[in-house]
């Protein structure tokens, strides 16, 4: 395999620099290669969005101070950059879009202002008007340049998220970390943002690391995707190995809980319980309590280990095995 | 087929509203029929501004139609007498999306839990007590919990404990208003099987409102599909998520994505934006985002004809069946 663009080895966030501080993101290693697409699949409190937010090192204070270990993108380690260094490589090199583009977009510029303000940094831009008006039709926004007069609130909520997606491919970066970016647009509008997102990193050739809770999403839009539970990368592996050969317990109940269009059971398969708070995690697999296949061996710490080309998990009793 | 609970005939809701000139008419509903028999579940599908919230607001009469009437077992609602309206209050009973919200943070769980008891029937307070603690087992909480605040609850069981309480006063009919989409993956599958537990046990039926097809096909009989205002199809659940007509549930269903990266994806694409409910499109309101749409689509409004199966739809182009 090529170069990892992004490579985050042992990544250890606590809320704190204290080692008994409550920890959010626990021993999470994971590489991302250049114009592939990571999912990250988790639910409220796993530590998804902090490890995306930790990346551009936009973790609040207190977490950054509570960080070990490393985020190497290109080489370079982002943890020990300068401040100068990290404000050219958020939006310059690594771009985000997060879940509500109302709170993204201040609601008191136009869309224009908002774009060019990007578009600045990129020195070659000499007209920024037909610059800011080619990045909204690239984002397939009907009559750019009239559009750049229009304020936030003049818009749909689809039409508000790619305005987010143009700002963030202004200065055509190479990583695009997408934090739940469709989870509040309604689905037929779901449905064309990840279409138009996928063209536009086939353009641009970007990597994205794309997290949400939403396996379909996952299937539709993910090269790769990795599990993340209680604070811990729990499986990972190419979509299609996980999505048809899951090995771990909890990667398995989940996708066997989603209903379907075209089944209609008397019950669906569910997890017992709820995901534990980030101060009550228990011991060992953090997944144990829940696990229909937990032993006594499984309050130990289990190791993240390799069970085929490109797929390794966190688990003492892998499920299944054969393809 | 058992008598009705509750039907509607020609509901229609229709908002003065202030527009950009002049006061303009804003029309949330219009021409809606549906009928709930006990122990059955009907889907309303839609995405936002199509009139789900309107809907359900008429259907819990906390607000009044325009034109056309709801009916509780044959009989108008505003007909009822004090004591009739007493018993429609008992036997209709909501459960809302967000459990963070539909909780009064200041009440115990029992106090919440015995509202609608103490509302609308005439019950004593052991009697009430009791029923209580019945309720609280039979959505999986242990009756101590009810000494306990909202605030001391996760997600799932704070949607429990408003399941509890709709369930209290035995109704015969439960609006549920997306009442898993707050919900972390893990606990969905755990609610929607005890939604759907408690209407067989107990033979409620229920108006499951959702945007999400796959997730009615687990928990409905029968399906409307309702595009600003309209009832645009209206079918056997199998039918709408399977070989649905009308081309605005293709597109639903082209947009509910499949959890299998090697499935097929079904329907047409979904293309266009969402029109404002204040502006809709002439003639088919669909007909802006339709592929099939031609000259009848945007000059006459289709009405709600039979294909020939029995079901519903309201489009011209489903009945020419040359496209």
């Amino acid at each position: 395999m090529s170069v990892p663009l992004l490579s985050i080895r042992d990544l250890t966030v606590r809320v704190g620099p204290s080692q008994n501080a409550p920890v959010i993101i626990e021993d999470v290693s994971l590489d991302l290669q250049p114009g592939e697409t990571l999912g990250l699949v988790g639910e409220s409190g796993s530590g998804k969005s902090t490890l995306g937010m930790s990346i551009l090192r936009l973790a609040a204070p207190p977490l950054d101070k509570g960080t070990s270990g490393s985020i190497i993108y290109k080489g370079r380690d982002v943890r020990k950059l300068s401040n100068r260094n990290l404000h050219t490589l958020r939006g310059g090199e690594i771009s985000m879009i997060l879940q509500d583009p109302m709170a993204s977009l201040n609601p008191v510029f136009s869309i224009g202002a908002q774009l060019k303000e990007a578009l600045r940094r990129v020195p070659s831009h000499r007209d920024l008007d037909g610059a800011a008006a080619n990045a909204l039709a690239e984002v397939k926004i009907p009559s750019p340049r009239s559009r750049l007069k229009s304020y936030p609130h003049q818009m749909s909520g689809g039409m508000r998220q790619r305005i987010v997606s143009a700002i963030a491919l202004a200065q055509t970066p190479e990583l695009l970390i997408c934090d739940e970016p469709t989870t509040s647009l309604d689905v037929t509008i779901q449905y064309q943002f990840l279409e138009l997102l996928a063209e536009l990193q086939k353009a641009h050739h970007m990597a994205m690391l794309f997290i949400t809770h939403d396996f379909g999403v996952v299937a539709k839009t993910c090269d790769r995707v990795a599990i993340m539970y209680a604070g811990q990368i729990v499986e990972t592996g190419p979509v299609r190995e996980i999505f048809h050969n899951p090995r771990h317990w909890y990667t398995r109940a989940l996708l066997a809980s989603v209903p379907r269009t075209d089944e209609k059971p008397a019950r669906l398969p569910q997890i017992t319980g709820a995901p534990p708070s980030v101060t009550r995690r228990p011991s060992g697999c953090r997944f144990h309590p829940r696990c229909e296949a937990a032993s006594a061996l499984c309050s130990t710490e289990p190791k993240f280990e390799i069970v085929a080309e490109g797929h390794a998990l966190r688990c003492f009793h892998p499920a299944g095995g054969g393809a | 087929m058992s008598e009705p609970v509750l039907s509607t005939r020609g509901l229609g809701r229709v908002f003065r509203v202030r527009g950009h000139d002049g006061p303009a008419e804003l029309h949330a509903l219009s021409e809606i029929e549906i009928t709930c028999h006990p122990g059955r579940s009907l889907g309303v599908l839609g995405e936002s501004g199509c009139g789900k919230t309107t809907l359900n607001r008429i259907l819990l009469a906390l607000d009044k139609p325009t034109t056309g009437e709801v009916a509780f077992r044959g009989k108008a609602l505003g007909s009822l007498s004090r004591r009739e309206m007493r018993d429609y209050r008992r036997s209709v009973q909501p459960v809302f999306q967000n459990p963070f919200s539909s909780l009064n943070p200041r009440m115990r769980v029992k106090h919440i839990v015995a509202e609608p008891l103490v509302a609308a029937t005439g019950m004593s307070r052991a009697d009430i007590r009791a029923r209580v603690a019945e309720v609280l087992s039979a959505v999986g909480l242990p009756p101590e919990d009810g000494e306990r605040f909202p605030n001391q609850f996760s997600g799932g069981q704070r949607q429990r404990i408003a399941i509890a309480r709709a369930i209290s006063s035995s109704p015969q009919l439960l609006l549920l208003d997306e009442p898993v989409s707050s919900q972390d993956i893990s606990i969905r599958a755990q609610i929607l099987n005890l939604l759907k537990e408690l209407q067989e046990d107990f033979g409620i039926g229920s108006v499951f409102v959702s945007h999400d097809l796959a997730t009615v096909r687990f928990m409905c009989d029968e399906v409307i599909v309702i595009y600003l205002g309209r009832i645009v199809e209206h079918g056997p659940v199998g039918k709408i998520c399977e070989t649905p007509d009308h081309p605005y549930t293709r597109a639903l269903l082209a947009a509910a994505l499949p959890a299998d990266p090697d499935r097929q994806e079904a329907g047409i694409k979904p293309i266009g934006e969402i029109p404002s409910p204040l502006d809709p499109p002439a003639g088919c309101a669909y007909h802006p985002r339709c592929p099939f749409a031609r000259d009848i689509c945007k000059a006459e409004r289709p009405r709600l004809t039979d294909p020939g199966d029995g079901s519903q739809v309201a489009c011209h182009m489903t009945h020419a069946k040359d496209w």
